[in-house]
């Protein structure tokens, strides 16, 4: 266990490590200055542009910016569904699957088009190699470069410079899938196939067991999707069991390593604010924010699935930790990842926006459980998704001087930029719309017949599954509780539309608040003025994210998790 | 394609999205004028 524990924290020093030598390289990305993979992928960005007719050095006010956005989107969804849709008729399809659902597609779509990566499917069941690589995976790298770009555009605004503009979507976009993930793809993949992950286009090799039946081993060309599926926070694996599967993630340092890509791009981003503007410490500030949430959550998870299951102990089955057994609750875990490292994913992958799971989250413990579904209501901020993070902690961050500025009754400001009832009306909008989707969704759904014939289980735990999708969906993370049959056409129509408000309904206004932001003038900082760089606003910020962000869910919790703990330990089991 | 309908109401759905999403451009540019 000890040596577990060890494990985690190297994970989370060497994310630390690399995301501090990634920011400098970022911030010459989205400066276009000259980085050491310039001669090579300059022409390729290049070749980008004249392709998609961009001019390199148009500004875009945040209007025409945020319409970009809305094109890609639209337009490359589109091209998924009909994609999904006419399978049977595209090549790479080797098994014969025939065409997707419509309201399979049209979720499939929305959900990898956001990042969301929420899969209402097996994959290994349902999708032709043509739909993972080209229609699915496109979106792995395109919704990863958009969260990059909207995040870039919010820190332009917020830094010094007096342009009205934020940038452009165009540019920003391409030059967050040429130099960044591109080449860490490349590089990821290469050790994830060295460790045993599968990479091929050949059919499904048949075995013939002792028992004599013959059984088809699905794989595919599934190495390089596994490190985009992390590094760009998707977690739409191509198995159904996603990182839990041997050929997506054979060992216990692959899972370590898939952990570590899923935090590099997030606290890269927070370290290259705080460069971008020009205070290192300011960056720091909020990195260490995130990083505190995050230990805290992956600690108050290891100890919840390492304590076991009180059921069981009961009866007198031993869940020590011994020299031949992991310990703990082991229900829906890997033996070769055990409690601790599980654990560990599991606050990683909601942490960020990844959700990919490497344990069944049905089968934690209520208060392990918790632990991801917390982390995905307050808005994936502890680091977030890629971009997605840094922005939605920013607003935090405004309201949190808005609150300081009225405590002390002056008019707040974040470096030096004045925070104005305009700025803290967006970033109220923006922070609203996911306890309004997550929660509107579930009581529709506890109401509705149709989705009260989703979750597998009775009671507080039934509760929980329904109110894990629709987190999951809305905060475009992806994991699933897996309790919940959600392949129906209202389960499929409800989670597309929240999926679709939380991304879009949540990054509109922060676009808008970039945009009021872009262009202020900087105020120098006074003796009154707040400093957002210290361990106190560190402090003031958990404090605010805790009372904004968990406080709004703490009756649903209380309806779910809390009281299928409680329920536990007293000994009456969810349909049991 | 032989579930034409469903097809249809999903891209209504979709369509239904993106044109709330332009409008909700238009009405937060009008908040930060």
């Amino acid at each position: 266990m000890l040596l577990d524990i060890v494990g985690a924290a190297i994970t989370f020093i060497a994310v630390g490590i690399g995301a501090w030598f990634l920011a400098p390289y970022l911030v010459k990305v989205f400066t276009g200055e000259r980085v050491f993979l310039s001669p090579v992928l300059r022409p390729v960005e290049r070749g980008a542009y004249w392709l998609m007719g961009v001019k390199e050095d148009e500004e875009q006010s945040w209007p025409r910016y945020a319409v970009a956005v809305l094109a890609v989107t639209v337009t490359s969804l589109v091209f998924t569904y009909f994609v999904l849709r006419l399978q049977d008729h595209l090549p790479f399809n080797p098994q014969g699957f025939g065409p997707v659902a419509p309201d399979l597609a049209m979720n499939t779509a929305i959900s990898f088009t956001t990042n969301t990566n929420w899969q209402n499917y097996t994959g290994e069941q349902t999708m032709s190699y043509f739909s993972q690589m080209v229609g699915l995976v496109m979106h792995n790298f395109l919704s990863a470069a958009t969260g990059i770009a909207m995040a870039v555009a919010l820190v332009r605004a917020i830094s010094s410079r007096q342009l009205k503009t934020i940038g452009n979507f165009y540019v920003d976009a391409t030059r967050a899938t040429i130099y960044v993930l591109l080449p860490i793809s490349i590089v990821a993949a290469v050790i994830l196939l060295s460790q045993g992950a599968v990479q091929t286009l050949s059919s499904y090799p048949v075995a013939h067991t002792l028992e004599g039946v013959q059984q088809a081993i699905a794989v595919g060309p599934f190495a390089s999707q596994e490190v985009i599926k992390d590094l760009g926070n998707n977690g739409g694996g191509p198995f159904n069991a996603n990182s839990a599967h041997p050929f997506e993630n054979p060992n216990g340092f692959t899972n370590q390593f898939e952990i570590f890509l899923e935090l590099l791009i997030p606290f890269g981003l927070v370290l290259m604010f705080g460069r971008v503007v020009g205070n290192v410490k300011q960056g720091v500030a909020v990195a260490a924010t995130m990083g505190i949430i995050l230990v805290g959550a992956t600690g108050l998870a290891a100890w919840a699935e390492q304590s076991g299951n009180p059921a069981l102990t009961a009866i007198g089955v031993t869940q020590t930790n011994t020299s031949t057994q992991a310990g703990g609750n082991m229900e829906g875990k890997e033996v070769r990842f055990g409690p601790i490292y599980s654990a560990q994913f599991a606050a990683a992958t909601t942490g960020t926006s990844t959700g990919a799971v490497d344990a069944s989250h049905d089968s934690l413990t209520p208060l392990g459980g918790m632990v991801p579904m917390v982390l995905m209501q307050l808005g994936e901020i502890t680091p977030g998704g890629v971009g997605a993070g840094l922005y939605g902690m920013l607003v935090f961050a405004i309201l949190a001087v808005f609150i300081a500025g009225l405590m002390v009754g002056r008019t707040p400001e974040y470096l030096g930029k004045k925070i104005e009832s305009k700025e803290v009306r967006l970033a109220a909008l923006a922070i609203l719309i996911l306890p309004a989707s997550i929660l509107g969704f579930t009581a529709l759904s506890v109401l509705a017949h149709a989705g009260l014939a989703g979750p597998l289980n009775p009671g507080a735990h039934g509760f929980s599954e329904i109110l894990y999708a629709f987190s999951s969906q809305t905060g475009n993370n992806g994991s699933a509780f897996a309790g919940l049959t959600g392949n129906t056409v209202y389960y499929n129509s409800t989670g597309g539309a929240a999926m679709w408000l939380g991304r879009y309904m949540m990054v509109l206004p922060i676009l808008a608040l970039a945009g009021a932001l872009a262009g202020k003038k900087v105020v120098p900082a006074g003796p009154g003025t707040l400093s957002t760089d210290t361990p106190l606003f560190v402090g003031l910020l958990i404090g605010v994210i805790f009372i904004v962000g968990a406080l709004t869910f703490f009756p649903a919790l209380a309806l779910g998790p809390i009281l299928d703990n409680l329920q536990l330990y007293a000994g009456h089991l969810a349909g049991g | 394609m032989r579930s034409m309908p469903l097809d249809l109401w999903m891209l209504g759905l979709l369509l239904l999205l993106a044109v709330a999403s332009y409008l909700y451009v238009a009405g937060l540019e009008e908040l930060t004028r």
